[in-house]
């Protein structure tokens, strides 16, 4: 599956617009980042209420192939710019992390 | 720190995890029969400067212990002629093979006793352990942790807990000069591009860049945002150096526990400090190594072997 794919899904608003093509594998859910960098795997779809600058680091070292902001949630300017040189795409949804990570789980991912 | 929590604290560096009863005891056992007398207990001692004797049964089950204060008994009411059924003590506190480290040493505690006969699952004696045959394993498995590292084979002669290779220089090296948490992790994003440019396994780059990213984020919420990340490349593995110019951790045992965290709630709200930085490091590292002390530089030396495989992936 796609990040294109996990967009339309989710209905979320796209904040930072990477490559939508990139493959999606896995997803996790978490906000404590020491969590994330040990557990969640390359390619996966991250669901979080985090939304300052180590979060696009931890998905850079981590690799993964989209972040969505839970909850309605938004990120400052100097984080989308980070996205941006990094490379990884950051949706918004309305939904708690909760609700993103069923419709994900219902799309098949693990 | 009690005994208990020592070994404990011990138990999260790996150390003793093998030593059970069977390793730590010495298997060369004298023992005598319970028809044999006293006199024969009193020589042996002597003779061999051993302070407690094992009885065992024609199976080589064990049927009781003699002590050095039960022949003093012995001599004193004129009994040496007699068997040693008649003197020996016949409910003997007993180790099991397969008991652990801890068990031992709280036996140790608890009885007061000199020695502690082992025995199998028939209950056949097969050894003894006294405290000098504890300290004994303590120090050989202290041994056998450097034995299994051959970096630190080549320099046993002069040996450091810390590689001595970064003395001279790194393959890689970044100074750690951040204002907050803004940019914590920018060192181990290079380290981790330094790392693929070299071609290594994916796996070892990840565990390797994630232990970084672990330590480097440490020297943010802990000292100040200025220190030091670098790294030697040999042979496919990666040695990891983060340094920082304190203040230091008072308990590096604590430190380690999964949970514990001194870091300020502002850190805590961004999803940092949960406490599981080191442990996250002990993890996906193959060998750790952390000197530090309250109001000292913190050094945190983390070794990656080659096809080392990480748990859960």
């Amino acid at each position: 599956m796609t990040v294109q794919e996990v967009i339309g899904t989710l209905d979320a608003e796209i904040a930072v617009q990477a490559d939508l093509t990139k493959s999606v594998t896995h997803g996790y859910t978490c906000d404590l980042l020491s969590e994330v960098i040990a557990k969640a795997l390359p390619g996966s779809a991250w669901a979080t209420i985090q939304t300052h600058l180590n979060v696009v680091a931890v998905a850079s070292m981590v690799g993964i192939s989209v972040i969505i902001v839970c909850e309605g949630r938004t990120c400052e300017p100097d984080v989308i710019e980070r996205a941006v040189k990094e490379q990884i795409s950051i949706l918004y949804s309305r939904d708690s992390a909760f609700l993103v990570s069923g419709k994900l789980y219902a799309l098949g991912l693990r | 720190m009690s005994l208990q929590q020592s070994v404990e604290a011990l138990r999260y560096l790996g150390l003793f995890s093998s030593l059970d009863a069977a390793s730590i005891m010495s298997p060369a056992v004298y023992a005598l029969h319970p028809e044999d007398r006293v006199a024969a207990a009193r020589s042996l001692m002597r003779e061999k400067s051993i302070s407690g004797v094992p009885i065992v049964d024609a199976d080589f089950r064990l049927v009781g212990i003699i002590s050095v204060s039960k022949i003093i008994e012995a001599l004193a009411d004129g009994r040496l002629a007699e068997p040693l059924e008649s003197a020996m003590t016949r409910d003997v506190v007993t180790l099991h093979v397969h008991d652990s480290l801890e068990t031992v040493l709280s036996y140790f505690q608890r009885y007061k006793f000199g020695r502690f006969p082992v025995v199998d699952e028939d209950g056949k004696l097969v050894g003894m352990i006294t405290d000098i045959d504890v300290l004994s394993a303590i120090v050989q498995s202290f041994y056998s942790v450097y034995v299994h590292d051959r970096q630190r084979m080549a320099t046993i002669g002069s040996f450091s807990a810390l590689s001595q290779e970064f003395d001279n220089s790194a393959d890689f090296s970044y100074d750690i000069s951040s204002q907050g948490l803004d940019h914590a992790g920018e060192g181990s994003a290079r380290l981790k591009a330094f790392l693929q440019s070299k071609g290594l396994d994916e796996s070892i780059i990840r565990r390797a860049s994630v232990s970084a990213y672990e330590a480097e984020v440490n020297v943010c919420i802990h000292a100040g945002g200025k220190g030091s990340l670098r790294a030697i490349v040999r042979d496919g593995e990666v040695i990891v150096r983060v340094e920082d110019e304190g203040p230091g951790i008072e308990n590096v045992d604590l430190a380690m526990k999964e949970g514990w965290s001194t870091a300020p709630d502002a850190v805590r709200e961004k999803g940092f400090g949960a406490g599981m930085g080191l442990p996250n490091i002990r993890r996906f590292s193959d060998h750790l190594v952390i000197i530090s002390g309250k109001g000292k530089p913190t050094k945190v030396e983390m070794i990656f072997l080659a096809n080392t495989k990480l748990e859960g992936t």
